[in-house]
């Protein structure tokens, strides 16, 4: 067997490589070079690369611009509510099919659901709701929960209404790597623990968490990846109306916003999002891997 | 293993090497190499006339022997694509742009100023395009040829108007409304909402001549629920279109406002003042679907107040005037074609003093009876095509615009008004009649928001389209002559706080 990888590692691999090299180092690479010239998107400002090389300048920029900044907080303050209320919910849902008997198929199938729908028809789907369902529901004459109406309107509420967005969207899927998680925990331990006469909390706080860490690591990683880096449904809830860009978006936007459209700057703002979010990622693999155990 | 892997490892390594040099000199400069499968191809940047254009090629093709490529795309996204057609090996030798995206294509070199083009006919054609209409960085070059004119304005349907004051003919009625000041027009608009809300018939004078409602409501006049149509959610029907009234008091085109000074962007905030005292009035006086349709959540909602919303109420027989442009005909005609051959512009009045309007020769009678008229996209030809793929971009502009059949392909096929539109153009489209009857009288203003910071984009819809929708349009009560201030200050200032970046 070792012989066959020995003999085909590269044959097998070098389409992998040469397509990742293509259209994923290579473009970063030229990314990183872009962000530190003032490049326009088909030409360079004086001509060449080396007569537009600004240095560092793009990046000083970035952390001169308001709304580089409001977008950087807007979208911790997002990942950090969204990343808690999808593995919260997708664990819970995950722990209730425990019990869901014969129709688990049923409920796991329709959880899943919302996560088949693109993020800008979710998107438009959710801006109705709010729009419409919400404000008729929690409004004047209905429940009056002020908080609750006009969610998009706002730069606050609108946070809420993305991670309750997102949560709809996503806990479905991180239900299923939670279940898959807990199918592999071993019934024999449950049942010393009950031979111990421990209660349900105590089961599970020192049965199902400790045993569910490497799902719990690879949901985290995910939610926290897709969180920082949500697009489509802020542009179709808000488009960045009532102070709501997060930073894919604002990116997006350095470039719409100039004249001659300013690539550079924006490259310079994707590098140090890139930065951000390969650093958030490490650390958070780095702490959830540590505390995994083995059966 | 040995020999051989070490081979595989270098080849892998070379592969990787020669694919990332491949792509590196992408972006480096390039010789231009003559096309192979096509002669020269076209990047219609308009959705409009997007399958017209389609078939005038292929009858250009039948005529010339010549295989054209043609690439047509119409949306917001229209500028990356035209970037990426730029960069790639097969450019367009005829693209569409505009003063939004002349500065991109003027600083790499890409455009073709057309006094210097080669051939000897599009160049006279560039330099009889009138001075207002051409497009340039800063007013020395003519880059392209218009495409068309757009211009918008307060659309009216004019049988609305002979029930309200029961007229037989509504042309007086339309000439004095154009003549009127714009206390008079805010005495209309008092007017009409009182006959709407409380069915009072007192009457309204307009240009010295009086008016009266109708003494009962006819089946059309009791549908109304309000003055004007308001789109609240789209920042871009007030942020540039009525922003770009204000502009028009200080800037004569959009070249101007692109090389504005900043003692002329602080120019701006009288002009806006007196805009924001206009939008209060529409806003106060919006048709809803069923009532009037107030300031609040509701009034920027999309589903509420969307686009489409505003075209629907208008063409519902709900608002008295839709403030668009020309571009909403075909709007209109999917939701209610009865009222199409009874369009026309009212003119977007302004409470200016002379003193606000700093233009040689405009006074304010003037600037209360114009529409904005502008072109939307030029053809520009791409220098960094081969010489012969130019002149054939050339000589198909030149066929498009002085052939009696490439004119006519304009006006029939295209449904675009002619930037050298003679009295002689008539179309079926109402409103493209009016805008050429507004044209050949003169009064036409032009499109200075297009020069403001990033366009629209930027400045139009982020700074003061913004301002009005997230404070203003969102909630209820009054505005004071204190917000009118605060409004135009706010804009004047995210204007300048952007000015000197490069």
């Amino acid at each position: 067997m070792s012989g066959y990888y020995k003999k085909w590692f590269w044959p097998l691999a070098l389409p992998g490589l040469i397509l990742f090299a293509a259209v994923v180092l290579v473009p970063f690479l030229i990314g990183l070079f872009y962000s530190f010239t003032a490049w326009r998107g088909t030409y360079f400002v004086g001509g060449s690369a080396w007569s537009s090389f600004v240095g560092l300048e793009n990046y000083a920029r970035i952390f001169q611009s308001r709304q580089f900044l409001h977008s950087l907080v807007y979208t911790l303050q997002f990942t950090a509510m969204a990343v808690i209320s999808i593995s919260v919910a997708g664990l819970l849902l995950a722990l209730m099919l425990d019990y869901a008997g014969k129709r688990v198929a049923l409920f796991r199938t329709i959880f899943f659901l919302p996560n088949l729908l693109g993020g800008l028809a979710l998107g438009f789907i959710w801006q109705f709701i709010y729009q419409n369902v919400f404000n008729r529901i929690f409004g004047e004459g209905g429940l009056n929960i002020e908080f609750l109406t006009n969610m998009t309107q706002d730069s606050t509420k609108n946070l809420f209404a993305l991670v309750i967005m997102v949560t709809w969207q996503m806990a479905g899927y991180m239900m299923i790597i939670f279940i898959a998680g807990l199918n592999n925990i071993p019934r024999d331990l449950y049942e010393a623990g009950s031979l111990d006469g421990v209660n349900m909390w105590t089961k599970f706080r020192y049965i199902t968490l400790p045993m569910l860490m490497p799902s719990i690591t690879i949901v985290l990683f995910l939610t926290l990846a897709s969180s920082l880096k949500l697009l489509d449904q802020n542009v179709a809830l808000t488009n960045g109306s009532f102070n709501t860009s997060m930073l894919s978006l604002q990116i997006l936007r350095t470039v719409r916003y100039t004249q001659p459209p300013d690539y550079g700057q924006a490259q310079a703002q994707a590098v140090v999002f890139f930065i951000l979010v390969a650093i958030i990622g490490l650390i958070q693999v780095y702490i959830t891997k540590k505390k995994e155990v083995d059966a | 293993m040995g020999m051989k892997g070490t081979w595989r490892r270098w080849t892998a390594g070379a592969a990787g090497l020669a694919l990332g040099t491949l792509l590196l000199s992408g972006c480096g400069s390039q010789e231009a190499k003559a096309p192979t499968s096509y002669d020269f191809y076209i990047f219609n940047g308009k959705s409009e006339n997007a399958e017209a254009m389609e078939e005038v090629v292929d009858r250009y093709e039948a005529e010339t022997g010549l295989t054209i490529r043609l690439f047509s795309l119409g949306t917001t996204d229209v500028a990356e694509t035209l970037r990426s057609e730029m960069n790639s090996s097969a450019k367009p030798a005829l693209f569409s742009t505009n003063i939004g995206g002349v500065m991109e294509w003027s600083e790499s070199g890409a455009i073709l100023d057309l006094n210097e083009a080669s051939d000897p006919e599009l160049k006279a054609l560039a330099a009889e395009v009138p001075e207002p209409l051409r497009l340039s960085a800063d007013g020395s070059q003519n880059y392209g040829i218009p495409y068309n004119i757009e211009g918008y304005g307060l659309i009216v349907d004019t049988r609305m108007v002979e029930e309200l004051f029961n007229l037989d003919n509504p042309d007086s009625f339309l000439e004095d409304f154009k003549a009127a000041t714009y206390d008079e027009f805010e005495n209309l608009v008092n007017g009409v909402d009182a006959y709407i809300t409380n069915n009072q018939a007192g009457d309204v004078t307009l240009n010295g001549e009086t008016y009266t409602f109708a003494p009962s409501k006819t089946e059309l006049t009791s549908q109304l629920t309000g003055v004007f149509a308001e789109a609240g959610a789209e920042k871009w029907t007030y942020g540039d279109h009525m922003g770009n009234m204000a502009m028009n008091a200080v800037f004569s085109s959009a070249v101007d406002a692109r090389n504005a000074s900043e003692e002329q962007v602080d120019e701006l905030q009288a002009p806006l003042e007196k805009l924001a005292q206009t939008l209060d009035l529409y806003s106060l006086h919006a048709a809803g679907m069923n009532g009037p349709l107030e300031r609040g959540p509701s009034y920027i909602n999309s589903s509420t107040a969307s686009y489409d919303v505003s075209v629907q109420l208008f063409s519902g027989g709900k608002a008295l005037f839709l403030k668009q442009g020309n571009w909403v005909y075909p709007n209109i005609e999917k939701l209610n074609p009865d009222i199409l051959p009874t369009l026309t512009f009212l003119p977007i009045k302004l409470p200016l003093e002379q003193s606000d309007i700093k233009i040689e020769g405009l006074t304010v009678e003037q600037f209360n009876q114009s529409v904005p008229q502008f072109v939307p996209s030029y053809y520009a030809i791409n220098t960094r095509v081969t010489q012969r793929e130019q002149e054939l971009a050339q000589q198909f502009l030149v066929w498009l615009n002085t052939t009696e059949e490439g004119r006519r392909t304009i006006v029939e096929d295209f449904q675009f008004i002619p930037y050298n539109a003679d009295e002689n153009v008539k179309f079926e489209n109402t409103l493209n009649n009016s805008l050429i009857e507004y044209q050949l009288a003169g009064n036409t203003l032009s499109n200075p928001f297009n020069g403001s910071p990033a366009g629209g984009a930027y400045w139009g819809q982020e700074v003061f389209g913004s301002i009005l929708q997230e404070r203003y349009y969102n909630r209820a009560g009054e505005w004071t002559p204190e917000d009118y201030r605060t409004i135009a200050e706010q804009a004047v200032q995210g204007w300048k706080d952007v000015m000197y970046e490069t």
